[in-house]
C-alpha cells in the first residue's frame, strides 16, 4: 500500500470530507447493529404475550427502557413505540447512507480530477525521450483508466475497509460480552487467513499486472487499427487486422480467466476458514450451552454475531484484491508522474529577448547511442534566413528540434543571445518559435480553431490574414462552412497540401520572431510553394527563418545553406558559394534544374 | 458531413429496445449449458441454505434444551451428526462457490470477447465517412472501456435474474401458504416499492447515458492530446489544454454526480420497504391475534414468517443491484451495438462476386461524387484508361485528384455513374478481391508498431524475408534500413516514431511493391523523399510501373512527364488531358503550371 503516500496528496484537500463520510458510515453501522434488538422486544413483549404466553423481560436489551412506562398489556402502544424506534433507526441509517455516498462520490471524482489534470499536464510537459518509451495505449491507460482505479480505491476500498474494521470491532465486542471463549476460534483462524492473504495478494498482483499488460496491448491494437484505417482498407488487410486483434483479444480474456482461477482457488481456502469459524463457534456454543454456561437466547444471538464477525473478514479478501489492482495502476501513474527526466526551469531564468540571436555550438545529439547530429555549429542572428538540405534521415529535423529545445543536446549548447537556452524558461524559449512540423497534426475542430491554436481568443482577421499568407484562405472559403468547417482528427477531409498550408497558417498566427519550416511544403506543387514562401518573405520578412527541404528551389534565397549528411554539416555557404564548390548541393541543384528544364522542352 | 468534436455529445442513433436485449442474449447462447448448470446448482444451493436454520433448531431443541437427542441417538451423538451434516453442506457450498466464480468469469469474459470481436470485425467494414465524422478516441472507447465494463454484468444479470427471480416467487408463494392475510400485507409494501424502483430506473438510465457521453468526450480529448502533444508543446498550449481538460472532467463529474444523486436512492427505497413491511406484519399480527378470526400462526410461525420475509428481501436486493448494474450497462451496450448496427456506406452487395484476375482497364462513366451533399467534387466525370497505361493527375490541391483514385478502390461510392475495371462494375464485386488487386500508396504513410519486416509484409504476412528485402531494395529503402540498429528487425513504434517522413514513405513503397498489384496508385507517394533518393526511386518506378495501370499524383515534373496521359483536374472534372508534349504545345493550364516552375 506504499502507493498511498504518492496518490493521497491529490485527495488530501478532501480529508475532512472523507472523515465525515466515514463517521456517517459508522453511525450507519451502529444503527444496523442496533436494529436486531427491536424484533426481540416485539416478540418477547408484544406478540408472545398477545398470543397468550408469558412475557419475557430482558433488561440487557438496549431499548427495554422505552417500554417501562407502559402497562404489560398495552401491546398497541408498545408496538407503536418500538416501530417508531425502528423508523428512527432506519431513517437515520438511510440519511447517513445517502449523504455519505453522495459525499464520497463527489469528493472522489473531484480528487480524481486533480490527479487526472496532473497526469495530463505531465503528459504535455514530458520530455519527448520519455514519451517515446510509452505506446499510445500505455499513455491512454495512464491518463484515462488508472486515475479512475485510484479514485475507486479511496472512495470504495479504503472506506469500506475502515468501516468494516469498525463493524468487526463492534461484533467482537458483542461476542466477548456473551462469552470470551467464543473469541478463540475467530482470532486463530483470522491469523491463518492473514498469512494466506499475503500469498493471495502476491498471486493476484501478478494477475493484475498481466491483465493490465494485455489490456494495453489490446488497446494499442485497436487504436492503431482506427488510426491506420486508410492503409488497412487500401490493402484489403481487414482479415490480417482481425487476426492480430484476435490474438490480443484472446490473451486479454485468458488473463481474466487466469485471475478467476486464482480467485476460485483461494476462494475455497478463505471460504473454508470463514465457515470453520461458523461451524467451530457453533460447536463451542453448543458445548457451553449444554454445560449451562449459556442460555438458549444467548446461543441464538451469538449466532448472529458470529456471522457479523465472518462477514467483514470475507469482505476484506475482496478489498485486498481491489487494493492490489490499485497498486498496479498507481505504480504506473506514479512512475509516469515522477520521471525526473523533465525539463526544469532554472532558478533564475533569463529575460528572453524579443529579437533573439540563435546559435548552435558544437552540438551533438545521440538517440539510443546513435549519433543523429554530430558537432554542428551555426550562428543564426535575428533576421537570418537559414536553409537546411540533406538526405532523408540526415538530421535536419533533429537540428530544428534542438533549436527550440524539443530535443536536448547531448554535447554542446544551444544559445539565445549567447546564453545557453537552459538558462531560460522552456515556455519562454518555445514562445520564440513558430514551428511547422514535418508530420502534420491537426485537431478535430474548426479550421478557425486550428489556425488560432496559439491564442484561441485572438484577432479573427489575423486568422484570415495568416491563412492568406499560407495560401489557404481561398480553399478554406470554398469549404461548406468556410472557417467554421470542422476538420477531422489529423486533418481528415483535407488533402495533404491543404493540411500543410493550414499548419503553416497556424505557425504564422503565433507571430513568433523565428519561423521554422520543417519540410512542410512537400505536398505543395512548386508554384504554390513559391507563392507561400514569397508571401512569408513579404509579410514576415524581418523574422528569422529556418527552412528544411529536399528542393534546392526552397532554400535558394537563404543567407546560408547547410547541407547535412549523416548528422554532420557536409557543405555550407550561400547558394552561389555552394554552386562554386561543385559539391553535393551543386549536384542536387543541377539534377533538379535539369528535371525542370527538361520539362519545359 | 457533420463532424463530431471532443466537446460535443454524440447523438444516440441507436435506442435500446426489447430486440436489442434479444441480441444481447444471443451472445450468451453458446454458453447456455454452463449457465443452465450454474442456475440449476444455484437453485439447489439456495434451497440447501434453508437447511442450516433447521439444524440449528434441532440443536437448540434436542441438544441444548432437552438434552435428549433425537432419533434414538444421545445428545452428543446428535450434535456430532448434525454438525457433520452442516459441515458437508458448507463444504459443498464452498466448492460450488469457487466453481461458480471460475465458470461465471469464463462465460462473462467469453461473451465480452465475442462482443468485442463482432464490434471490431464490423468496424473493419465501415467506410472512411464513419471514421471521418468523429474523433478516434470516441471509437476507441467503445471497443475498450465500454465493453470492459460489461464483463461480469452480462452473465450475472442472466443468472441473478433467473435464480433470484425464482427465489422471490417461491418465497412469495410460501408466504401465502403460511398466512395469506399477512402475505397480502407484505404485498401492500412491495407493490409501491416496485413502482418507485421502476421510476428511478427510468430517470437513472437517462442520467447514466449523459454521463457516458461526457466521459466519451473526455476520452476523445485525451486520445487526441496524446497524439498532438508535440504540437501542443511547440505552441505553449499546455496550460490552456489542461484547463480545457479540467472543464471536460468537470462536465463528466457533474453528470456522474447527477446520476449518483438518484442511484443512491436505490438502497433506501428497497431496504425501507422491507422494514415498512416488517412493521406492517407486526401490526397485522397483533390485530389478527386480537380479532375474532384469530391468527393461524403460532409465535414460532410468526418468527418463521418474518425470517422468510427477510429472505425475500435478499434476492430482491440482489435483483435491484443487478438492475442498477444493468441500467449502467445498457447505456454502454447501446453505444457498442450502435457500432455493430451502423450500416457500412461501402459494402459488398448481396450478389457480389470476386473480381477475377484483372488486366487493369479502367473506365469512369458519368461519375458524380460529393463528400458533402450539394458540393460535388466530381461531376459527370468520364475517363477510359487502357490497361498498362500510366496516368498522372495534376491540378490545384483540393481539386479532386485524390477523389478520382479513391473511387477505383471504392473508398467511397459515387452518387451517380459507375467505375468499371475490365468491364466489371467495381460496386458489384467483393471489396476484398477488388482491393487485393490494387496497390495504393497514400499521402500519409502509416507505419504499424512492429519490425520493419512486419511493416513491409503487412499485406502479405506469408512473404519470405528474401522477398521483403528484394522489395525494399527495388525502392532503394534498403540503404536506410541497413543503417538502423537492428536492420530489418528494428522495431518501430506505432506511427513510425524515429523514422523521418521520407523513410516512412520509402517503407510504404516497399510495402506496396511486395503486393505486386495490377493497378498501382501513388498519391504523393514520394513527396518527402529527398531528391537523391527520389532519383533512384524514379528509376525504380519505371520498372515497377511496367505492365501495370497506374495513377500517379505528384508535383514533380520529372515524374509526371513520363505519363502516357496527364490529366489536369480542376472544377469537378478534367480540364485538360494529353501527353506532356501535347499539353505543353497547347499552352493552357498545364503549360502555365509547368512554366511557373
Amino acid at each position: 500500500m506504499n502507493f498511498i503516500s504518492g496518490t493521497y496528496p491529490y485527495f488530501r484537500k478532501y480529508t475532512l470530507g472523507w472523515i465525515t463520510a466515514q463517521l456517517l458510515g459508522w453511525i450507519s453501522v451502529i444503527c444496523f447493529t442496533l436494529l436486531p434488538q427491536i424484533p426481540q422486544l416485539v416478540v418477547d413483549r408484544v406478540l408472545n404475550p398477545a398470543l397468550g404466553n408469558p412475557a419475557a423481560v430482558d433488561d440487557k436489551n438496549v431499548f427495554s427502557g422505552f417500554l417501562a412506562r407502559y402497562s404489560a398489556d398495552d401491546y398497541g402502544s408498545m408496538l407503536l413505540t418500538l416501530c417508531s424506534i425502528m423508523g428512527v433507526l432506519i431513517l437515520t441509517r438511510y440519511l447517513c447512507h445517502y449523504v455519505r455516498w453522495n459525499l464520497e462520490h463527489t469528493i472522489g471524482v473531484y480528487g480524481e480530477k486533480r490527479l487526472r489534470t496532473a497526469v495530463y499536464a505531465k503528459m504535455l510537459d514530458q520530455n519527448s525521450m520519455v514519451m517515446s518509451r510509452y505506446t499510445n495505449g500505455d499513455l491512454m491507460s495512464i491518463c484515462n483508466s488508472d486515475p479512475n482505479a485510484i479514485k475507486d480505491f479511496y472512495t470504495h476500498t479504503l472506506q469500506f475497509g475502515i468501516e468494516q474494521t469498525f463493524a468487526l470491532a463492534i461484533a467482537i465486542y458483542f461476542l466477548a460480552r456473551i462469552n470470551p471463549y467464543l473469541l478463540i476460534l475467530p482470532i486463530v483462524l483470522s491469523a491463518v487467513m492473514g498469512v494466506a492473504m499475503v500469498f493471495y495478494s502476491r498471486a493476484l498482483r501478478r494477475c493484475y499486472n498481466n491483465i493490465r499488460e494485455a489490456s494495453v496491448n489490446l488497446n494499442s491494437c485497436v487504436q492503431e487499427n482506427i488510426n491506420g484505417v486508410r492503409i488497412v482498407r487500401s490493402y484489403a488487410a481487414e482479415d490480417i487486422e482481425v487476426k492480430k486483434f484476435d490474438v490480443r483479444n484472446k490473451a486479454y480474456k485468458d488473463n481474466f480467466i487466469a485471475q478467476a482461477r486464482v480467485l476460485a482457488r483461494y476462494g475455497i481456502l478463505f471460504g473454508a476458514i470463514s465457515q470453520a469459524i461458523m461451524l467451530g463457534s457453533t460447536v463451542i456454543g453448543a458445548v457451553l450451552a449444554m454445560n449451562g454456561q449459556m442460555t438458549v437466547g444467548q446461543f441464538i444471538t451469538f449466532g448472529t454475531y458470529v456471522y457479523a464477525v465472518g462477514f467483514p473478514i470475507r469482505l476484506m479478501v475482496d478489498l485486498a484484491g481491489a487494493a492490489q489492482n490499485t497498486a498496479v495502476c498507481a505504480h504506473r501513474v506514479l512512475t509516469f508522474l515522477n520521471t525526473s527526466n523533465i525539463i526544469a526551469d532554472p532558478p533564475k531564468p533569463g529575460e528572453i529577448p524579443a529579437k533573439p540571436d540563435l546559435s548552435l555550438r558544437n552540438v551533438s545529439i545521440a538517440i539510443d547511442e546513435d549519433g543523429v547530429l554530430k558537432n554542428v555549429s551555426v550562428e543564426i542572428p535575428y533576421g537570418k534566413k537559414l536553409g537546411i538540405m540533406g538526405k532523408t534521415g540526415a538530421g535536419k529535423t533533429v537540428l530544428v528540434k534542438a533549436l527550440c529545445r524539443l530535443f536536448e543536446t547531448t554535447v554542446g549548447e544551444t544559445c539565445v543571445n549567447g546564453v545557453n537556452i537552459k538558462n531560460y524558461r522552456v515556455e519562454d524559449v518555445r514562445r520564440l518559435f513558430g514551428y511547422v512540423m514535418q508530420d502534420v497534426f491537426l485537431f478535430s475542430n474548426t479550421v478557425d480553431a486550428n489556425i488560432a491554436f496559439y491564442d484561441p481568443d485572438g484577432d479573427r482577421e489575423r486568422v484570415k490574414f495568416c491563412a492568406a499568407v499560407a495560401d489557404a484562405h481561398d480553399f478554406i472559403e470554398r469549404m461548406p462552412q468556410g472557417y467554421e468547417t470542422v476538420i477531422g482528427e489529423r486533418g481528415l477531409g483535407l488533402s495533404g497540401g491543404q493540411k500543410q498550408r493550414v499548419s503553416i497558417a497556424r505557425a504564422l498566427y503565433k507571430d513568433a520572431p523565428v519561423i521554422l519550416l520543417d519540410d512542410c511544403t512537400s505536398a505543395l506543387d512548386l508554384a504554390t510553394e513559391r507563392k507561400v514562401l514569397r508571401a512569408i518573405d513579404e509579410h514576415f520578412g524581418d523574422r528569422t527563418l529556418v527552412i528544411t527541404s529536399h528542393r534546392a528551389s526552397s532554400v535558394i534565397a537563404c543567407d546560408e545553406i547547410l547541407f547535412l549528411d549523416g548528422g554532420e554539416i557536409a557543405e555550407r555557404g550561400t547558394h552561389s558559394e555552394l554552386m562554386a564548390q561543385k559539391g553535393r548541393y551543386h549536384d542536387v541543384f543541377i539534377s533538379q534544374e535539369a528535371a525542370m528544364r527538361e520539362a519545359l522542352v | 458531413m457533420a463532424r463530431n468534436r471532443y466537446f460535443e455529445d454524440e447523438a444516440l442513433t441507436y435506442e435500446f429496445s426489447a430486440s436489442s436485449i434479444k441480441k444481447a442474449l444471443r451472445y450468451a447462447l453458446p454458453h447456455r449449458k454452463t449457465l443452465i448448470t450454474i442456475i440449476v446448482l444455484m437453485l439447489i444451493f439456495s434451497f440447501l441454505a434453508l437447511v442450516p436454520p433447521v439444524i440449528n433448531r434441532y440443536i437448540i431443541d434436542y441438544v441444548i434444551r432437552t438434552k435428549d437427542g433425537v432419533w434414538g441417538f444421545a445428545a452428543v451423538q446428535t450434535l456430532i451428526m448434525l454438525l457433520t451434516a452442516m459441515g458437508c453442506i458448507f463444504a459443498a457450498d464452498i466448492i460450488f462457490a469457487s466453481f461458480r466464480t471460475l465458470f461465471m468469469a469464463k462465460v462473462g469474459h467469453s461473451i465480452v470477447h465475442d462482443i468485442r470481436r463482432d464490434a471490431f470485425v464490423h468496424l473493419q467494414k465501415l467506410g472512411f465517412d464513419y471514421y471521418d465524422s468523429r474523433p478516434a478516441g470516441k471509437i476507441l472507447v467503445r471497443l475498450t472501456n465500454y465493453i470492459d465494463e460489461l464483463a461480469g454484468v452480462f452473465s450475472s444479470v442472466i443468472v441473478n435474474l433467473i435464480v433470484e427471480g425464482s427465489k422471490v416467487i417461491l418465497i412469495l408463494v410460501w408466504l401465502f401458504v403460511l398466512e395469506w392475510r399477512l402475505a397480502l400485507v407484505v404485498m401492500i409494501a412491495v407493490i409501491p416499492m416496485s413502482f418507485l424502483i421502476a421510476v428511478l430506473r427510468k430517470h437513472l438510465t437517462r442520467r447514466f447515458r449523459l454521463t457516458r457521453n461526457k466521459v466519451s468526450n473526455r476520452t476523445a480529448y485525451i486520445a487526441e492530446s496524446i497524439q498532438g502533444a508535440p504540437i501542443t508543446k511547440a505552441f505553449n498550449r499546455a496550460k490552456l489544454n489542461t484547463e480545457i481538460y479540467g472543464e471536460l472532467c468537470d462536465k463528466s463529474n457533474r453528470a456522474f454526480i447527477h446520476a449518483i444523486r438518484l442511484n443512491e436512492l436505490f438502497f433506501p427505497t428497497l431496504d425501507g420497504f422491507f422494514y415498512l413491511g416488517l412493521m406492517m406484519v407486526y401490526g397485522a399480527a397483533l390485530f389478527f391475534s386480537a380479532s375474532a378470526a384469530g391468527l393461524s400462526l403460532t409465535l414460532g410461525g410468526i418468527i418463521a414468517f418474518i425470517s422468510y420475509m427477510g429472505m425475500f428481501s435478499a434476492p430482491l436486493n440482489s435483483i435491484t443491484a443487478t438492475l442498477q448494474q444493468l441500467t449502467s450497462a445498457t447505456s454502454n451496450l447501446e453505444r457498442v451495438f450502435e457500432v455493430v448496427e451502423t450500416p457500412p456506406s461501402v459494402f459488398d452487395k448481396p450478389d457480389a462476386y470476386p473480381l477475377p484476375p484483372i488486366d487493369g482497364h479502367i473506365v469512369y462513366q458519368n461519375v458524380t461524387f460529393a463528400y458533402e451533399k450539394g458540393t460535388p467534387v466530381l461531376q459527370d466525370f468520364n475517363l477510359d484508361i487502357p490497361a498498362g497505361k500510366m496516368i498522372a493527375l495534376v491540378g490545384p490541391t483540393g481539386g479532386g485528384k485524390t477523389t478520382v483514385v479513391n473511387l477505383i478502390t471504392r473508398f467511397y461510392d459515387p452518387q451517380a455513374g459507375r467505375v468499371l475495371i475490365d468491364g466489371h462494375d467495381v460496386s458489384g464485386v467483393s471489396l476484398f478481391s477488388l482491393r487485393g488487386q490494387i496497390g495504393v500508396m497514400m499521402q500519409d504513410s502509416f507505419i504499424f508498431a512492429g519490425t520493419i519486416l512486419d511493416n513491409i509484409r503487412y499485406a502479405r504476412p506469408d512473404a519470405t524475408e528474401a522477398e521483403c528485402i528484394a522489395a525494399a531494395k527495388s525502392v532503394f529503402a534498403d540503404a536506410f534500413i541497413e543503417r538502423l540498429p537492428n536492420g530489418y528487425r528494428t522495431v518501430t513504434a506505432e506511427g513510425g516514431q524515429g523514422l523521418s517522413s521520407g523513410e516512412k514513405q520509402l517503407l510504404s513503397l516497399a510495402r506496396v511493391v511486395l503486393v505486386n498489384p495490377k493497378i498501382l496508385i501513388l498519391d504523393e507517394a514520394t513527396s518527402s523523399v529527398d531528391t537523391a533518393t527520389e532519383e533512384l526511386v524514379k528509376n525504380a518506378l519505371d520498372v515497377i510501373l511496367k505492365g501495370r495501370t497506374s495513377f500517379v499524383i505528384a508535383h514533380r515534373l520529372s515524374t509526371i512527364k513520363k505519363a502516357d496521359c496527364i490529366l489536369f483536374i480542376k472544377d469537378k472534372g478534367i480540364a485538360e488531358a494529353g501527353t506532356h508534349e501535347a499539353l505543353m504545345a497547347k499552352k493552357g493550364l498545364y503549360y502555365n503550371l509547368v512554366t511557373n516552375e
